[in-house]
């Protein structure tokens, strides 16, 4: 693996919420550990008030200590890199607003990359409590999108 | 006005190898066949199920670009598939649909297609480059697997739209052969191939296919700029796809991967 690759790695992890990451190429094998506390990393994440920054919770913190601080539903996090698209087409209706009551397996929103348009479903039932990030936005493998509780 | 609608039991007999790998259905007309097909995939239609329709009120290309549609002078489908594992897995999966593609119409004594990245089929002459189709999967995800609708449209003939109307100039498939191939022939090629490529690209991913993709790639050591939303992203040298089909743009700062954006040629 060249190193202009391995920096690109360290990027990445460094930009996302991501503490570890490992690449396998052939016989290769690379793996980069985020060290410090989730707290540190540059990304910052919209979230309504009423949720007291979940996200910045160290990950290792014991579980018990962590508990109070996530937020009320589950976190449903991109599947892929790509570009977040909250309708089907420009113009159309988004799939689903903050407030919105959704159903499992429902559609919440599109990612694309390289054409290949990939529907979000949510996987469980409830109310959107927040939507972190805007239409058209660049998403990392990983990166929060949606809360549902 | 002669039927154009596509016999199943005829096309069915033209499939060679990949003979009852696929199970075609033909509308005359629908809003959508990868719309028509999603909502048949949701009622458990299995991989191979192919939609084509003569006339299509409500193509889509990418991101809601609609596709002109009329049975004399395009040929439309979609087409169900399944893939083991998650979305990871299917990087780079409309490089490889175009590769299909391609074959497919070189198989039919096409000369002079390429491939623009990351899912456009192009005719090259030597004066000017135009699009002779374009590819759009769509991708669910199911409980162990990946459910992929791969949508397909060929200009049979260039339309007859004035050029500004379009956003890339058209060319048709006649352009590029000395005769059209009957749409069975055609329909039957493009199957075969599907079923070669989508085979392989479920065993071995688009690492499997990026040498044959990176033959016919249109572009490749050209200069070109990509955009995202009408806005110049990068501009460098095209250095073709990485083993999950990203696109490789040779800037100042070194071999840089791209994932989106809309990729055009920069006059030198």
């Amino acid at each position: 693996m060249d190193l202009r690759k391995l920096k690109k790695l360290i990027d990445l992890v460094e930009e996302s919420g991501i503490t570890e990451l490992e690449v396998t190429e052939g016989e290769e094998k690379v793996r980069i550990v985020k060290h410090g506390t989730v707290a540190a990393a540059p990304q910052t994440y919209m979230l309504p008030a009423a949720a007291p920054a979940p996200l910045a919770a160290p990950a290792a913190a014991a579980p018990a200590a962590a508990e109070p601080e996530l937020p009320e539903g589950q976190i449903v996090k991109a599947p892929m890199v790509g570009t977040f698209y909250r309708a089907a087409s420009p113009g159309a209706e988004p799939f689903i607003e903050v407030g919105a009551t959704v159903k499992e397996g429902q559609t919440l929103c599109i990612i694309e990359a390289m054409k290949l348009l990939n529907e979000i479903e949510s996987d469980c039932a409830g109310v959107v409590k927040a939507i972190l990030v805007e239409n058209g936005q660049p998403v990392e493998y990983g990166e929060p999108l949606f809360i549902i509780g | 006005m002669t039927s154009t609608l596509i016999d199943p039991v005829r096309l069915q007999g033209l499939l060679a190898a990949a003979r009852g790998r696929f199970d075609v259905d033909a509308l005359a007309e629908c809003e959508s066949t990868s719309t028509l097909l999603l909502e048949r995939a949701a009622r458990g239609a299995p991989a191979g199920s192919v939609l084509v329709a003569d006339r299509q009120t409500a193509g889509r290309g990418r991101r809601g670009r609609h596709w002109q549609s009329d049975p004399e002078s395009s040929l439309t489908f979609s087409l169900l598939w399944r893939f083991d594992g998650g979305v990871e897995r299917l990087s780079g999966l409309s490089l490889a649909v175009g590769v299909a593609v391609a074959r497919a119409l070189e198989a039919c004594g096409a000369a002079g297609v390429a491939l623009k990245w990351p899912n456009d089929v192009l005719h090259l002459d030597a004066q000017r480059h135009a699009k002779l189709g374009g590819i759009l999967v769509e991708l669910q995800g199911e409980r162990h697997s990946m459910l992929a609708v791969i949508g397909i449209g060929l200009n049979l003939r260039a339309p007859a739209v004035p050029a500004a109307d379009l956003a890339y100039p058209a060319a048709g498939l006649a352009q590029a052969l000395p005769e059209l191939p009957e749409r069975h022939d055609l329909l039957a090629r493009l199957l075969i191939e599907l079923a070669d490529v989508l085979d392989r690209f479920g065993r071995g991913g688009f690492a499997a296919l990026r040498d044959e993709w990176q033959a016919r790639n249109a572009w490749q050591d050209a200069p070109v700029r990509l955009l995202h939303d009408g806005r110049v992203e990068k501009e460098g040298v095209c250095r073709g796809a990485d083993a999950d089909g990203a696109l490789l743009v040779e800037t100042a700062a070194g071999i840089e991967r791209c994932l989106s954006g809309d990729l055009s040629l920069r006059a030198a």
